[in-house]
């Protein structure tokens, strides 16, 4: 693979990590949701559309889709919180298969079957790695914060988070916006990216492969996601040399084996901290 | 002196069967309340109704005078109320700082937009539930350091981190759920000097035990609890004069010891 | 009238594919707890092998059918054991069995563009017979029979199994609680298999009707059947298989009449918004009960 093949493999990374971010911020509170996808294909229709046709600059359309993912987040979440968590997630897959149906049906504003343009503005390394960081920068300070630590509890033991006055529905709300604004970003950079947009950009492959990223790097800890999206977007290109065609068998592989024998991913602090923990006691002893 | 729990009439009945069948209680505040009774007495149950985990058929609870039954288990939280549980649930991966930290939850005010810019008043709370946190784990007794994973902390620490993760919401009534099961005595005394302090502190503890030395050196009032219904209520040596009782209690407790020393075997 | 009643019947022999392929994901999902996504793939394989069975090795229709319906069973059992079991040893929780049946999905996918290479194709037109049946001014197919037939007979064989036998009776032990299941001897590690092969093999089934009654046999096949077989699941409720297949027949009915007197770019459309609105209103389906079973 020559240089200009990495780069674009790497920016791709970039954007998938960013989505990434998205499903790992309900993760976060216990929430599997495919939405993020959902959100994707709003706000980059939306951005096609205002950019090319109302003429908004691009800039302004990546701050609407922004806010606009945010808004979405909290709709989706009034629509789907008071589910339980396996009718949970299949209302956010329900979600991602009717977007689909919308893109093909409202084609004055998607173009239908055929797709649309979007501007190729914002596809540069700056725009990624600033949406990338400013992502991370978030999850990153929320981490220890009441908001962080609520987060957790409400993940690992609802119950007994509810027992601390911590409300699940609440924190599960704030994880769902911030998967909405994330969500946003991501749909526009792919856009930017790609530069054309269809029904089948964002679908449920974009939704499994994203997941499969954010398993594999890890879901506790806002590293994880992105490491696993870089992982899971370079590694099929690496393999299209030996294995042709076929190199998604060795990305299912790795999901099965992942899930089986690294069931908390890559990045995984309390594996860290056992081993530290076990450094520890060798030491006082 | 009022109370700080009444509960009239309460009743659970799980698939037909009863598990709580008319129970009265009344929780003086300020004062180390026993509930006890042979496994499977209902004693748990009544305790989940309280922290609302479980939602009465019929009857009335009033904490604080307020009426809580019918509540999700966190509005009955804000109500003052924490607690801790007969099988430990601790957070997996968490350090025991951050446990603690987490049940100070209802105490901090910072918002989203402040932890994400790290307002002065985000990093004030921080240091203030950090320290508040290692001054709890002080005070109940954690030797463990901070950082470790609360997960694999020795059984009586992970029960200390438990009380003090219940603490640090700031509760007015503490409900603990068999706190020294798996601690030897003097551990179990250390927790009964715990509650003593608590209770100085003006907290209302209602704890499960089966231990009855400790039950009978730091609790002011017992519920003997059978089958689901009250058998007796009021000091320890008072109910134990009472035959049956003593029947229902003492015929059983062979059984919990056997237990209880079946289980330390499986553990050590 | 007759065009009424001739929606109808295209409706339901469209249904009994989703009703037929539900009932499979329904048991896994009721009765394992386990939301598998890779159940697609085991129709699509179904469907392949059977599709080679006849125009390769030239065996008869009904025999190819039977290879397709047991290789497709096969894979589920294999599925099963690579996936699905460990994460059940383990107790796992809900998230990972939905992760390895997505790793599953796409291995199996695309191990079988590599065996069959990638081309649509569809069953030879003497696999069953074509001509349509005349019956007072409506035109059933041969094919369109064998679906109804198809879904009926599975659909009510699978219930009376699941609430009248002994397998049935395991099933349901192992459903409550997998560990007291083997101590009050219920031979668990095979009843799980045997679930696993049913479903799977349903899947088969309703993946060869489908490439027979669309002429259409291809890799979306399964992805095609997962997205309605969910929403036949989650219309129709997850305490009951028979919600399943109802539902099924429903949104295939759905399906034509909107496709014949709205447009037929909204049929999935409204196909998936009954679905949102069904998990949102009554998330425990029409006919269901409240409760899923724990992986």
């Amino acid at each position: 693979m020559n240089l200009a093949a990495w780069n674009t493999t790497l920016q791709f990374a970039g954007v998938s990590a960013i989505f990434a971010l998205s499903i790992y911020a309900s993760l976060w509170t216990g929430v599997l949701s495919l939405a993020p996808v959902f959100f994707g294909a709003v706000s980059a229709f939306t951005f096609g559309w205002v950019t090319l046709t109302v003429g908004l600059p691009p800039v302004a359309g990546l701050v609407l889709a922004a806010a606009g993912g945010g808004l979405l987040g909290v709709l989706t979440a009034f629509l789907v919180l008071r589910l339980e968590s396996h009718y949970l997630a299949m209302a956010t897959i329900a979600l991602v298969l009717i977007g689909r149906v919308l893109v093909l049906n409202m084609e004055d504003f998607t173009g239908g079957v055929a797709g649309t343009l979007a501007p190729g503005d914002l596809g540069t390394w700056l725009w990624c790695l600033g949406c990338l960081g400013l992502a991370a920068y978030v999850l990153a300070r929320l981490r220890g914060s009441r908001f962080g630590l609520a987060a957790s509890a409400v993940r690992e033991d609802p119950a007994v988070a509810q027992s601390l006055g911590i409300n699940p529905r609440s924190v599960q709300l704030v994880g769902f916006v911030l998967s909405g604004v994330f969500g946003g970003m991501a749909g526009v950079l792919q856009a930017s990216f790609l530069q054309f947009i269809g029904p089948d950009t964002f679908y449920t492959h974009l939704g499994f492969t994203t997941l499969a990223a954010v398993v594999l790097g890890g879901a506790f800890h806002w590293l994880g996601p992105i490491i696993g999206a870089v992982v899971f977007t370079a590694l099929p290109e690496l393999l299209r040399g030996p294995l042709g065609e076929f190199d998604s068998i060795v990305t299912g592989l790795l999901l099965v084996v992942i899930i089986i024998y690294l069931p908390r991913g890559l990045v995984d602090l309390r594996r860290l901290r056992l081993l530290r923990g076990r450094g520890k006691t060798a030491v006082s002893e | 002196m009022s109370n700080a729990i009444e509960i009239e009439g309460l009743v659970k009945t799980f698939g037909g069967l009863r598990a709580v069948a008319d129970v009265d209680l009344r929780v003086p505040q300020g004062s180390i309340y026993g509930l006890l009774g042979p496994n499977g007495a209902g004693k748990t149950t009544v305790l989940n109704m309280i922290s609302g985990f479980l939602t009465p058929d019929q009857g009335v609870i009033r904490v604080h005078g307020k009426e809580t039954h019918g509540l999700p288990p966190h509005r009955i939280a804000r109500e003052g109320v924490s607690r801790t549980y007969q099988n430990i649930r601790l957070f997996p991966g968490m350090t025991v700082l951050e446990t603690v930290a987490t049940g100070a939850y209802q105490r901090r005010r910072s918002s989203i937009l402040g932890a994400v810019l790290l307002s002065r008043a985000e990093r004030r709370e921080r240091a203030e539930v950090t320290a508040k946190a290692r001054a709890l784990m002080e005070q109940v007794g954690i030797t463990a350091p901070p950082g470790a994973l609360a997960e694999t902390l020795s059984y009586g620490d992970q029960r200390r981190v438990e009380i003090a993760r219940a603490l640090a919401a700031e509760p007015r009534v503490l409900l603990l759920d068999e706190p020294t099961a798996g601690m030897n005595d003097a551990e179990s005394h250390q927790v009964g000097e715990l509650l003593l302090t608590l209770r100085g502190q003006g907290l209302t503890l209602v704890l499960i035990e089966h231990n009855m030395r400790l039950v009978e050196e730091f609790c002011d009032q017992v519920t003997v609890m059978n089958s689901g219904a009250v058998l007796a209520v009021g000091t320890l040596a008072a109910c134990l004069e009472q035959p049956d009782v003593r029947e229902a209690y003492f015929g059983k407790r062979s059984d919990a010891r056997r237990i209880e020393t079946l289980r330390r075997a499986r553990r050590g | 009238m007759t065009l009424v009643i001739q929606q109808l019947v295209n409706g339901l022999a469209l249904g009994a594919v989703y009703a037929l392929f539900g009932v499979g994901f329904a048991l896994i999902l009721t009765k394992m707890g386990i939301l598998n996504v890779a159940h697609g793939t085991f129709a699509t394989w179904g469907a392949l092998v059977a599709y080679f069975a006849v125009a390769d090795v030239g065996l008869p229709f009904p025999l190819a059918l039977v290879v397709g319906v047991v290789a497709a069973g096969v894979i589920g059992v294999l599925t099963d054991l690579v996936a699905f079991e460990p994460l059940r040893r383990r107790n796992a929780g809900l998230f990972a069995p939905i992760i390895a049946s997505i790793g599953m999905w796409i291995l199996l996918l695309t191990v079988a563009q590599a065996v069959f290479g990638a081309t649509a194709t569809s069953f030879p037109d003497h696999a069953v017979p074509s001509g349509p049946i005349k019956f007072a001014g409506l035109v059933i197919l041969p094919a369109q029979l064998l679906n109804i037939a198809a879904a009926l007979l599975v659909a009510f064989g699978l219930h009376l199994a699941l609430t009248r036998t002994r397998f049935g009776a395991a099933v349901r032990a192992i459903s409550a609680d997998p560990r007291s299941a083997t101590i009050v001897g219920v031979n668990a590690a095979r009843t799980l298999r045997l679930v696993a092969f049913t479903a799977a093999a349903i899947a088969g089934l309703a993946g060869v009707l489908a490439g027979l009654s669309s002429n259409n046999v291809s890799f979306d096949l399964g992805e095609a059947l997962l997205l309605k077989g969910f929403a036949a699941v989650v219309v129709g409720g997850y305490g009951d298989i028979r919600g399943a297949a109802l539902a099924g027949f429903m949104i295939g009915i759905l399906e034509v009449v909107s496709a014949q007197y709205i447009s037929s770019g909204f049929r999935d459309a409204i196909t998936f918004g009954v679905l949102l609105v069904i998990l949102v209103l009554r998330p425990q389906g029409m006919f269901g009960e409240r409760k899923l079973a724990r992986a």
